[in-house]
């Protein structure tokens, strides 16, 4: 049966109201290393966890790729996690290869999960199949089916005890993850976004050096319209319909679009975000 | 300390040479795809350019580089091997890693956990290079690479000179860093992928213009840190085995002038022990104008301050 995952990747994550209709929450955040020592460490969120844990709930910790700056302070707050008692059995969703290396020499019994960071895809680009429609059928086939379903890595990723993947969906790599999944992973889908990239800069520190990070600045996102491209020398419109997303979003360092409506019945779990709570029922999969 | 820098043409192997470089990195065209490859690049980018080269030519400028003291590195830093019937993806991406080595190249760059255990359980043992869509953000990653049998690391692009310097301390593995054009998204988990085959002008998207809250038009997402010259003496004091420069997929004599100018200033710094900016970046004339206003790559600037 799908179960729902609720994403707990912001300091104002509304803790007041009722979850019943979700089975798991996972707390931190998939691309920010600032925002995920940040929400892990709230009180208030910790707090309301251990709450949900006590309801039999699901906790589930998310972490994002691991700047080499920053590679002693998560390796504390792994520590810490260690001794805290909602957090015991927890799946921890690496989207850093370093981190899922670390974890499982620390403790090789640690469940964990890849990130949809860490899956490619030639059909997670916008244009995709316009990047492979030139090839013949089997490479076509070939190469949108996400970079997971490979008998090398998975069992790479099985010796690490990764025994789940989240992941974007497209119409076409739908096969490919129900593939993964009989290979026996579990397959979380994502229906709240489609990311389309991380960066290591900020844009709001970007757009304002004297901008400090107090893990506020970037609750919410920005929306974005697509205006002019831009090519070696300079900018021009769109001359062809390139299937840009639009509108794109914006937020800290994630730049992201509206999840494909693909049902998704299928898979093992869907996450989703606090501003869906209302909209996902268990009827819109 | 090593300029590696990009060919995409016998042409262009002896021009890079000529003008200093030290390694040469190139792909193979390969019969098994139209447009696409098993290198980073498509056949065909979308601005026509052929980003990767035929057999002769491939042999050719290995006996040129080889001649002249030059290593080669081959591109087969794809991410798209995936299970398909009878293994023939896998078998092929195999048998195109073959056909680079038989023609002389000294080490493989590759990019897939899933490539770079299948090439060593299919007994090919040449040297290899962990691209940078490998994601190395750390020491951890550059341990797990290493007992993967990698021999250098290709750092990506936004990663600063002090993080460097720490992961360079905690490892014997040779250590590859980007000094010019780089990307504003973490290139691994990018998904706007471009010169990968796309018979459309999709340009460099992190770098479009975008109306931001149905207001302003601003490049919102352009965060590509492009240039490194003045950081080439640190860079140089700290050991750093490679600098690595990109375009295969541009017009070749671009890359040669910046192929030139990196080079001037290795040599400058190498051999008089000094290093004159202005001097040096006075060798391309736009350079000053779009470069030395926040494009640093390892510099304390606005762009490297809004790093997480």
């Amino acid at each position: 049966m799908t179960t729902y995952e609720m994403r707990i990747d912001r300091l104002n994550f509304n803790t007041d109201i009722n979850y019943d209709n979700i089975q798991a929450f996972s707390i931190g955040h998939e691309s920010c290393i600032l925002k995920f020592f940040k929400v892990i460490r709230n009180n208030e969120l910790l707090k309301f966890i251990d709450k949900e844990k006590n309801l039999g709930k699901q906790i589930r910790i998310i972490t994002p790729f691991i700047p080499e700056r920053h590679l002693a302070e998560i390796k504390d707050v792994l520590a810490e996690i260690n001794n805290i008692k909602c957090f015991h059995n927890s799946v921890i969703i690496v989207n850093d290869l370093g981190l899922m290396h670390y974890i499982h020499k620390m403790n090789e019994n640690r469940q964990l999960c890849l990130g949809r960071n860490l899956l490619a895809c030639f059909d997670y680009a916008p244009w995709g199949h316009r990047i492979y429609e030139s090839e013949d059928l089997h490479i076509q086939k070939a190469v949108s089916q996400v970079s997971l379903y490979d008998d090398e890595k998975m069992d790479f990723f099985k010796k690490y005890n990764v025994t789940e993947t989240e992941a974007d969906v497209t119409k076409r790599t739908v096969k490919s993850l129900k593939e993964i999944q009989k290979s026996g992973f579990r397959v979380n889908i994502y229906k709240s976004s489609f990311t389309y990239g991380l960066q290591r800069s900020c844009y709001i520190k970007r757009y304002n050096i004297d901008q400090g990070c107090s893990g506020m600045e970037c609750e919410y996102s920005e929306k974005l319209d697509l205006d002019e491209l831009w090519c070696g020398a300079e900018f021009y419109k769109e001359q062809e319909n390139i299937n840009f997303p639009s509108p794109l979003y914006i937020r800290g360092n994630q730049i992201y679009g509206r999840a494909h409506d693909i049902p998704c019945d299928w898979a093992d779990s869907i996450i989703i975000s606090p501003e869906q709570n209302n909209t996902y029922k268990g009827a819109d999969i | 300390m090593k300029l590696k820098v990009p060919v995409n043409s016998y042409e262009a192997s002896v021009k890079q040479i000529e003008a200093g470089a030290d390694e040469i990195y190139m792909g193979l065209e390969d019969f098994h795809f139209n447009r696409m490859s098993y290198s980073a690049r498509a056949q065909i980018a979308s601005s026509g350019v052929h980003a990767n080269l035929t057999e002769a030519d491939f042999a050719k400028s290995v006996q040129f580089a080889h001649s002249k003291n030059v290593t080669v590195n081959f591109t087969a830093n794809c991410q798209h091997i995936t299970k398909s019937e009878g293994d023939f993806y896998r078998k092929n991406f195999l048998e195109y890693v073959r056909r680079g080595i038989s023609l002389g190249a000294d080490a493989v760059i590759v990019a897939d956990i899933g490539n770079l255990i299948a090439l060593r359980k299919n007994g090919i043992d040449t040297p290899v290079i962990a691209g940078s869509y490998l994601n190395c953000f750390n020491s951890e990653t550059v341990a797990l690479l290493k007992d993967l049998g990698v021999f250098r690391i290709c750092i990506p692009d936004q990663v600063t000179f002090n993080e460097i310097k720490s992961i360079k301390k905690n490892t014997c593995l040779e250590i590859e860093i980007f000094v010019g054009y780089g990307c504003s998204n973490l290139a691994g988990m990018c998904r706007f992928y471009h010169n990968s085959g796309e018979q459309i002008h999709v340009g460099v998207p992190c770098r479009a213009k975008f109306i931001r809250n149905n207001e302003e038009s601003v490049s919102i997402m352009d965060a590509c840190p492009d240039c490194a010259i003045c950081s080439i003496p640190k860079l140089y004091d700290l050991g750093i085995d490679s600098l690595k420069l990109i375009g295969r997929e541009m017009n070749i004599e671009e890359i040669v002038n910046i192929t030139k100018m990196y080079k001037s200033a290795i040599q400058q710094y190498a051999m008089e022990g000094r290093f004159d900016r202005k001097e040096i970046i006075s060798s391309i004339s736009w350079w000053e104008n779009e470069m030395c206003c926040e494009r640093c790559k390892y510099e304390d600037t606005c762009l490297l301050r809004s790093y997480i």
